[in-house]
């Protein structure tokens, strides 16, 4: 049996005026946890979108269980739980209701479900309250409780920890990683907390600019965000050399902003600050840091003045 | 489907506006009752004769079931869990179709039978009385399939509620003008008006083919929108 879950194969989604998807290749693989990362308008929402039917691509292939056509994406979504964006609710009726209407559209015989998935998410003493006297984070957890109604095996959750309390986030965290464990569950997440996504996820997925840039596991990701010297000097190409002829490392990188990165002599910052001294380098910031996903990420991107920020 | 339709039907009996709607309804249709009564020869045509001024009110009533439902991504949650959405619309339909025809043809059956318990009023019509009937639930079903038209064209509350609203005046301006006895035959608001005031002129078979007319243009206009729309 294939372990391939979603499949995609140059998937285009096209606006009036914008490419929001530009010839996505992409393969999710089951039993992983997946964090979806990318700027507002990267594009990621949008490819939730296609996959779960909400929206049609513009050109493209999209498979999910190894089934492409209309008709057999339609029954294979059927297997999919999911929350994009806000989560859709009923404000007017309880967390009950809402479940209720799930459980009565899905077809789920079993009424107890309800119960279950609301005690899962922390919702279960909510009683005649209704949905719209919820707080954001317990809009955000009924969201969740609704996508987790009909155990499937593939979990899509857009944002999930938006408005959470830190305990709150904690909790989904632990949620995430015990569906997957127990039920090995698929899960693709989207989220702006990298940190957390970090926490969670084990496999990466980098967007922008409606493009995936980057698929990178844990592991990797370790890898590259290995502790390091993080070098600032006025003339960074110099330094190079220098650390080059008299360190005899090439274990360095040169970042997009000017900052130098030596993965050696961790444990001997002032022979590297002596060396470059001796060099008649200026160097203005010396330090032993690591990188977090929120760096490696704005790296990939081409550094921290891609971002977009607001213009007054 | 059935699970389509149960939905639907669990939230309509549980939203307080159609409940609103509906005894709102029956109260101002009630109320309108003592301007129609002279007009008519019974309690049924009189309450039928203000069916189109109570119009507004199914309108309020699609922007709330049908255009909130898009508005707050319910309803693309049967899309997500693999409705088809020839289903999902035909489901739709029919639920708003019956909460429709509960809230305006409810005074009908109130005045109906208070007229006939009270008044020993005959329901008696020129062209029969299962005819009449028939003509008059064909006609509530295109008049309503307006607003679930624009409700799936616009997928939005505000819009759902203000552009057949517009037009809901405008018709009523229409139908007072110089050519109003032609517009109230081909419009599904006016052959109401015409049958409250058994006027069917030329025939009612004629009025039952408009509606259907009306029925298959609005429903495919709305299918064709929704089948391949992208929604929010």
């Amino acid at each position: 049996m294939s372990s391939i879950i979603l499949q995609a194969h140059s998937l285009t989604k096209k606006y009036r005026h914008t490419v929001a998807l530009d010839h996505i290749d992409l393969q999710i693989e089951k039993g992983k946890i997946y964090g979806f990362i990318g700027q507002n308008g990267a594009g990621k929402t949008t490819f939730l979108r296609l996959v779960t039917g909400l929206a049609f691509p513009t050109s493209g292939t999209l498979g999910l269980w190894g089934k492409s056509s209309a008709k057999d994406l339609q029954e294979q979504r059927k297997r999919i739980g999911c929350m994009i964006e806000t989560p859709a609710l009923f404000p007017a009726m309880t967390a009950y209701q809402n479940m209720e209407i799930q459980r009565i559209q899905r077809g789920i015989p079993d009424k107890t479900v309800i119960e279950k998935t609301l005690n899962v998410v922390g919702l279960k003493d909510t009683g005649k309250k209704s949905v719209r006297n919820f707080s954001l984070g317990m809009r955000q957890r009924l969201g969740i409780a609704i996508a987790l109604l009909n155990t499937p095996e593939f979990l899509i959750l857009d944002e999930p920890i938006n408005g959470l309390d830190p305990a709150g986030i904690v909790e989904v965290r632990n949620l995430l990683k015990s569906l997957n464990k127990e039920y090995g569950m698929t899960i693709l997440v989207s989220s702006h907390i990298l940190e957390e996504l970090y926490q969670t996820a084990t496999e990466f997925i980098l967007i922008d600019k409606g493009k995936i840039i980057e698929e990178i596991s844990d592991q990797e990701l370790n890898e590259r965000c290995k502790r390091h010297i993080a070098i600032k000097a006025t003339d960074p190409q110099k330094a190079l050399l220098v650390l080059e002829e008299k360190l005899h490392t090439e274990n360095f990188k040169l970042m997009p902003d000017g900052t130098i990165r030596l993965y050696d002599y961790l444990d001997d910052l002032e022979k590297v600050a002596a060396v470059l001294s001796d060099a008649h380098i200026l160097v203005t910031g010396l330090s032993v840091s690591g990188d977090t996903l929120e760096d490696y990420f704005l790296s990939k991107i081409g550094g921290s003045e891609n971002v977009k920020s607001p213009k007054y | 489907m059935l699970n389509l339709l149960n939905t639907e039907f669990y939230k309509l009996f549980h939203s307080r506006y159609f409940w609103g709607i509906v005894t709102f309804n029956l109260f101002l249709s009630s109320v309108l009752l003592l301007d129609s009564i002279g007009e008519t020869s019974s309690l049924f045509f009189a309450s039928l004769y203000n069916v189109p001024i109570l119009f507004f009110l199914a309108i309020v009533f699609s922007a709330l079931f049908v255009g909130n439902d898009f508005g707050q991504r319910t309803l693309q949650s049967y899309i997500i869990a693999g409705h088809n959405r020839g289903q999902v619309l035909l489901a739709k339909l029919i639920a708003y179709q019956i909460a429709c025809i509960t809230i305006l043809a409810l005074p009908l059956l109130v005045h109906g039978l208070i007229g006939r318990v009270c008044f020993k009023e005959s329901f008696v019509s020129v062209s029969g009385n299962l005819y009449t009937v028939l003509a008059v639930v064909v006609s509530l079903f295109a008049m309503c399939l307006l607003p679930f038209f624009f409700a799936l064209l616009f997928r939005d509350i505000g819009k759902t509620l203000a552009v057949p609203m517009v037009l809901f005046f405008l018709m009523i301006f229409l139908m007072n003008g110089d050519q109003a006895l032609f517009i109230s035959r081909i419009l599904p608001m006016g052959q109401l008006r015409l049958i409250a005031l058994q006027q069917f002129t030329p025939s009612m078979v004629q009025f039952v083919f408009t509606d259907f007319l009306w029925i298959f243009i609005l429903y495919f206009g709305a299918y064709l929108g929704f089948r391949h729309s992208d929604l929010k």
